[in-house]
């Protein structure tokens, strides 16, 4: 009783101070969708670094990530790999995105691609991907975060209580204070559950032997120490990870949401440490040290998922409360940037552009708040399916690979002259068609959904553009010759230098 | 030095692409380099030097693309506010 009591303490105070954030953020609101969706593009470094990490990295994190390693051992030490790619596509595509967001405008992803391609049927496939694919991630979050409350308190904070207190003050929290109080929100649900994931890692380390840590575990469970091979099943969930970083609506918006390059720069060289060397190692240490005898009593593959909550309810029933704080965060803190995009492109993409082109700026921040109170209770309602309660990282992984089928897509608008209209159309559809169908067919091939999806709709997007008759149109002109000029100045006048010298 | 752009990001792929040995049987032995396993050294030195990449990357690219768009932002401020005392 007094760990429950103990947990519902420190909820409340950890939800207190969340709640202080948002309200102090949302006093500095206006009535306009780029100040309601995207913090008035104005987050500098620490803040962008902060929403970027903590919007990607969740109770996927702190939870199923964890237990993959323990399942699975250094064949998903890839999760460290890709986490590094993340820091090169915030200059390789990051860049490119805001340079275009603040040259047009531009709010969402859909309203690029239709620029690009001047295709609205464009738009509305990239708005209906975009909020398919969040909805799997958001879901994790949601039975993850309530998962873990059940299991420390062994069963006294119900399941549905858990859902119900996430998604009422996610939904209420977002509404409120939206993208400005969704990114300090981050901040500080960052900073907190990055703390907590450290020392946890530490504790870890010293408590299976310290520098011999991983020795210790070859006595043990030495599989877990040398890789299982799999390459297409790692592959799968690795293209959608690293590629879902830059693609997925939410994290398209936060470069939108970013001051200046600087601060997208500076960002970039932050990530591999807070992404790869905290985050990512830090699960695997904690992953793979689980096998040690006796530091998380009860541990098996069945219940992996949960293996911080259950060596603190063994250990430090009192502290854990704190780490189940640390997954709310997690989870929070990814599910309110997904919540705040998703209704972004409801009401801009969808509602606005197809329904009353006439919205004000105000009514759009108005209606977006509406978009966020109906998608919460969709996800709360989602949550106690029995298919949103399976392990977190299959689940999430099928958002991810949803959201890389509109990499062909959005790669020709930012980096390919060639690319067509027809081209990206049929390369988002033949993707989709691909990953649906090795989803739900066994596929002869080795890939999986993911990696069938975007390796048919590559090449659908690629032959279809060139044997398109159209040229390249005056705007994909004129974006590309943008970018080259803004991104590539020096580089150009190099060339000519070099040239002239020659 | 485009040229030296695209070495680096290709470099930077490579090594990515190497992370992946390990699942081929190569470099995945249970021996040890200091306190880790083969295969945990040989990722986390890929991820050190993609790392140190990614820092080039940022010094030699990313930052002086940063630093020519705040230089425009700020000519352009200072034309709108010299336009704007021109007209007073």
């Amino acid at each position: 009783m007094g760990t429950t009591i103990m947990t519902l303490v420190v909820l409340f105070v950890f939800f207190a101070v969340l709640g202080l954030i948002t309200y102090r953020a949302s006093r500095s609101n206006k009535a306009t969708p780029d100040d309601f969706f995207l913090a008035n593009r104005g987050l500098g470094t620490v803040v962008l670094l902060m929403t970027t990490g903590a919007s990607f990295f969740s109770t996927w994190t702190l939870l199923g990530a964890i237990g993959s390693y323990y399942r699975e051992g250094v064949w998903f030490i890839a999760f460290a790999a890709w986490t590094v790619v993340h820091a090169l596509f915030i200059w390789l595509f990051g860049a490119r995105i805001w340079q275009l967001g603040r040259q047009f405008g531009f709010v969402t992803p859909g309203e690029l691609v239709e620029r690009y391609y001047g295709s609205p049927l464009l738009r509305t496939l990239f708005a209906v991907v975009g909020i398919v694919c969040l909805v799997p991630v958001m879901l994790i979050q949601v039975t993850g975060g309530a998962g873990a409350l059940t299991s420390l308190t062994e069963g006294a904070v119900p399941y549905w209580v858990g859902v119900t207190l996430m998604g009422v003050f996610v939904g209420a929290m977002v509404a409120i204070s939206g993208g400005r109080g969704a990114a300090w929100g981050d901040t500080f649900m960052g900073v907190f559950f990055g703390t907590v994931l450290l020392l946890i890692t530490l504790v870890f380390v010293f408590g299976s032997g310290g520098f011999d840590s991983f020795r210790n575990i070859s006595e043990v469970s030495p599989d877990v120490l040398v890789n299982q091979g799999n390459f297409w099943g790692i592959f799968d969930t690795a293209l959608g990870l690293g590629l879902a970083f830059w693609v997925m609506p939410h994290m398209w918006q936060k470069f939108y949401s970013a001051r200046s390059p600087l601060v997208l720069a500076k960002t970039s060289l932050l990530t591999p440490f807070w992404n790869s060397w905290l985050m990512a190692l830090g699960a695997l240490t904690i992953g793979i040290l689980a096998h040690y005898p006796g530091l998380v009593p009860g541990l098996s593959a069945d219940n992996s998922d949960q293996t911080i909550p259950l060596f603190f309810a063994a250990h430090a029933p009192l502290l854990g409360s704190i780490v189940i704080a640390a997954i709310i965060a997690a989870a929070i803190s990814t599910i309110n940037s997904q919540l705040l995009t998703s209704a972004n492109i409801l009401t801009t993409d969808l509602y606005k552009r197809f329904v009353n082109q006439g919205l004000t700026m105000r009514g759009e921040a108005y209606v977006g708040r509406i978009a966020v109170g109906g998608l919460t209770i969709m996800v709360v309602v989602l949550a106690f399916t029995p298919a949103a309660q399976g392990f977190l990282v299959p689940l999430s992984s099928l958002g991810f690979a949803i959201a890389i089928q509109m990499c062909p897509a959005a790669f020709g608008a930012l980096m390919w002259r060639g690319a067509t209209r027809l081209g990206a159309i049929a390369s988002l559809i033949a993707g989709l068609s691909a990953l649906t169908l090795v989803y739900l067919v066994d596929s002869p091939l080795p890939m999986g959904p993911a990696a069938s999806g975007i390796i048919t709709g590559s090449v659908v997007f690629v032959v279809v553009s060139l044997l398109d008759p159209r040229g390249p149109t005056p705007i994909q002109h004129e974006f590309h010759d943008s970018l080259i000029r803004k991104l590539y100045a020096n580089q150009n006048s190099a060339d000519k230098t070099h040239a002239e010298k020659s | 030095m485009r040229k030296t752009h695209a070495t680096i990001i290709a470099v930077f792929f490579v090594a990515y692409a190497a992370t992946f040995l390990p699942n081929f049987g190569i470099f995945n032995s249970l021996t040890w380099i200091g306190p880790l396993s083969l295969p945990m050294a040989w990722v986390i030195g890929l991820n050190a030097l993609n790392t140190v990449l990614v820092i080039i990357v940022y010094r030699r690219y990313f930052r002086p693309y940063a630093e020519r768009m705040a230089a425009e932002e700020t000519a352009l401020a200072q034309t709108e506010t010299d336009t704007k005392e021109g007209i007073r």
